[in-house]
């Protein structure tokens, strides 16, 4: 399928070409980049958290500060345009009005269409600088914790659960440093309140070769009370959450072992078209011998 | 904590590692994932847990989290020590785009398949004779580049006077042109096929995108946007214009009375129609008699030939009775050749004038509701 732009536009040059590659639909997907997005109205508590939002996920994030009028429940449009343009499917959005106020939206998008997005009310909001000078490095992987019966328990908990993981787990990496384990960040459930604390871990030594964790606590700590959310449709989660095919595991079959302990494995050729191997052709091995259309040894036909 | 009493030589005593939990936690290591399912302490129902307990509650968690994580294999990347994370991960997560379509596979790469033809690796590098170097095999430097050559040689029967450079450089378009054909042939082979398959429609062209050869002229394209612009609910009035555009007539809606009128207006109508019908005088038009009279003459020679045609269009036309519309009639129409056919009666019988003679055309031909 030949890349293009959003209006149709055929890049014209290479870097425009891989550029548009890479936001195109993939295999092996990007990391998720963020929107920290301010709203009509903010007050000081909603710009912390969005400025804290987004240096917790920089480099993938971006912040758009200016204030953008937008009623999520009501109108998409305009959201799915910024998406778009970022290239960025996890979005945190805070208005603060005076019905609903320090009003924070976490969502994410599948195809530009916003896929889950939550509302909810910041009651409690005690900023990082009140903790002390410890500050996490800048785009380290946190721990995640996710605590709450109703985490597991209540389908639309689970969503808002995977939703915070896909929001603040960092990049997809192969291997992590042990001593680089530093940040954790934990979510806990309470009866429609969501407690976000984050902590820093420091390794003692311990008996075991595991060292003795202690954690102290950094970070905002964010009291959010839960209000509207809009949920996709299972078939819409279902077709978000396949895996290719590439990615996908095959089971290996047809492979038994001996009583010896050989493997034993079962090879289907498939079907052979004889008549259209590439082989050397020899006029010798030729099927029908060529007849001279004249000459002594010709056979004359008809009479 | 470690007893320090340097008095006594004891070990030094070191917190466990150990974590008990009620319900064991769900771990994905890939993304540094703890999903406690302990139960919260029931005692505090209404009161939010303080600070002090779920520090001390992440804490155990974290720990259990870390022991997990220490279990795994170790690496060593640049003098740090690694844990080496699983490959895929075990709490999934949804994709931000829908999964590509799978790419159909080129002229050439079914004919290589069915062949058992495999890419042959070419060299970056290719040696140069005339600068006896290595050289990149494509591109601006690249080693054996005949556009170089300042002179081409020919065997003795060929015209030296053709130009041989020139035929070079037509050599290279074409095959560059017939490359860009061939390789648009695929695209379109591939979108042919992904639409036959019922592919997803994510990843087709636009609707409004350019990439469709459907229009066989210019004017056929004019007259689909027309169309489009036309079918809004305002009728293209506030359609925004394309520079150098030709506008057509847009804007103008057709107006359709309610359903429902009530009785009297309904009574009223009728009567308005009938009476519109009886007054109003036809428009003569002189130009057309001739063409009328043709007309005519070859209608009476048609209906000559079936009888029946006279009766039927009268018929037909005694059923008519439309709701006061005055349709602009051609000179072809039926009722139009009868209405003729009553002037010619009319002129042949003398009668003074065309305007004298309307009375009785209006009153014999036209369109009367009731025959």
């Amino acid at each position: 399928m030949a890349i293009m732009a959003a209006n149709g536009a055929k890049p014209k040059t290479r870097k425009g070409k891989r550029f548009l590659e890479n936001r195109a639909s993939k295999i092996h997907e990007n990391d998720k980049r963020c929107l920290a997005i301010h709203g009509g109205k903010t007050s000081p508590i909603l710009n912390e958290v969005l400025e804290y939002l987004y240096l917790l996920k920089k480099p993938l994030s971006q912040h758009l500060k200016r204030h953008n009028v937008m009623h999520l429940f009501e109108d998409e449009t305009l959201l799915e345009r910024f998406s778009g343009k970022f290239d960025a499917s996890l979005f945190a959005f805070g208005s603060h009005q005076k019905k609903r106020p320090n009003t924070l939206i976490f969502g994410r998008m599948f195809d530009q269409h916003i896929l889950d997005m939550f509302e909810m009310r910041i009651t409690n909001y005690i900023p990082a600088m009140k903790f002390g000078t410890f500050a996490p490095t800048l785009g380290s992987k946190p721990c995640i914790l996710l605590q709450g019966t109703l985490f597991e328990s209540d389908d639309e908990m689970k969503r808002l659960g995977n939703l915070m993981v896909d929001w603040f787990r960092g990049i997809k990496v192969p291997n992590i440093r042990l001593q680089g384990l530093e940040t954790v960040i934990s979510l806990t459930i309470v009866e429609g309140v969501l407690l976000f604390r984050v902590y820093r871990t420091q390794l003692k030594k311990s008996a075991s070769k595991t060292p003795r964790v202690e954690l102290v606590e950094i970070g905002p700590s964010i009291d959010f009370v839960l209000d509207r959310k809009k949920i996709a449709s299972d078939s819409l989660y279902k077709s978000a959450m396949r895996v290719p095919d590439e990615l996908r595991v095959k089971p290996r079959k047809n492979v038994s072992q001996d009583v010896f302990g050989t493997q034993k494995a079962r090879i289907h050729l498939g079907r052979q078209e004889i008549g259209r191997i590439q082989t050397r052709k020899t006029p010798a091995l030729r099927k029908a011998p060529r007849r001279a259309t004249s000459g002594a040894n010709s056979i004359p036909l008809g009479e | 904590m470690v007893d320090a009493a340097p008095a006594a030589k004891t070990k030094p005593v070191y917190k466990s590692t150990e974590v008990n939990k009620v319900v064991e936690p769900f771990v994905d290591e890939y993304n540094l994932l703890l999903i406690d399912r302990d139960p919260n302490d029931g005692s505090k129902a209404d009161k939010l847990p303080s600070s002090d307990v779920l520090l001390q509650r992440a804490r155990d968690n974290t720990q259990y989290l870390f022991n997990k994580i220490w279990q795994l294999k170790r690496k060593i990347i640049k003098d740090a020590v690694c844990a080496e994370l699983p490959a895929k991960e075990l709490y999934r997560l949804p994709r931000e785009k829908p999964i590509p379509p799978p790419k159909e596979a080129t002229k050439w790469e079914r004919f290589a398949k069915e062949k058992g033809i495999k890419k042959q690796p070419k060299s970056k590098k290719v040696f140069d004779e005339t600068t006896e170097t290595w050289k990149p095999s494509y591109g601006y430097r690249r080693g054996n580049d005949d556009t170089k050559d300042w002179m081409i040689e020919i065997p003795r029967q060929k015209d030296p006077y053709r130009d041989y450079f020139g035929e070079r450089i037509e050599a290279k378009k074409e095959r560059t042109n017939r490359n860009e054909y061939q390789q648009m042939k695929n695209q379109m082979h591939a979108i042919k096929s992904n639409q036959r398959s019922g592919g997803d429609s994510v990843n087709d062209i636009p609707l409004g995108v350019g990439g469709r050869a459907d229009f066989s002229s210019k004017k056929e394209l004019t007259d689909k946007i027309h169309k489009a612009k036309l079918s809004t609910a305002s009728a293209g009035k506030f359609q925004p214009d394309i520079k150098g555009e030709l506008k057509p007539k847009l804007g103008v809606k057709r107006k359709f009375e309610p359903n429902e009128h009530n009785f009297k207006d309904e009574k009223d109508r009728q009567l308005n129609i009938l009476k519109n019908l009886s007054t109003k005088k036809p428009k003569l038009d002189e130009n057309r008699f001739g063409a009328a009279e043709h007309a005519i003459n070859k209608a009476a020679a048609e209906d000559n030939d079936d009888g029946e045609g006279e009766k039927s269009s009268a018929k037909g036309k005694g059923k008519r009775g439309d709701m006061g519309k005055k349709r602009p009639m051609g000179a072809r129409g039926k009722s139009n050749v009868h209405r003729q056919q009553h002037y010619q009666k009319a002129l042949k019988s003398g009668k003074p004038g065309k305007r004298g003679g309307s009375s009785s055309a209006g009153g014999g031909g036209g369109k009367k509701g009731k025959r």
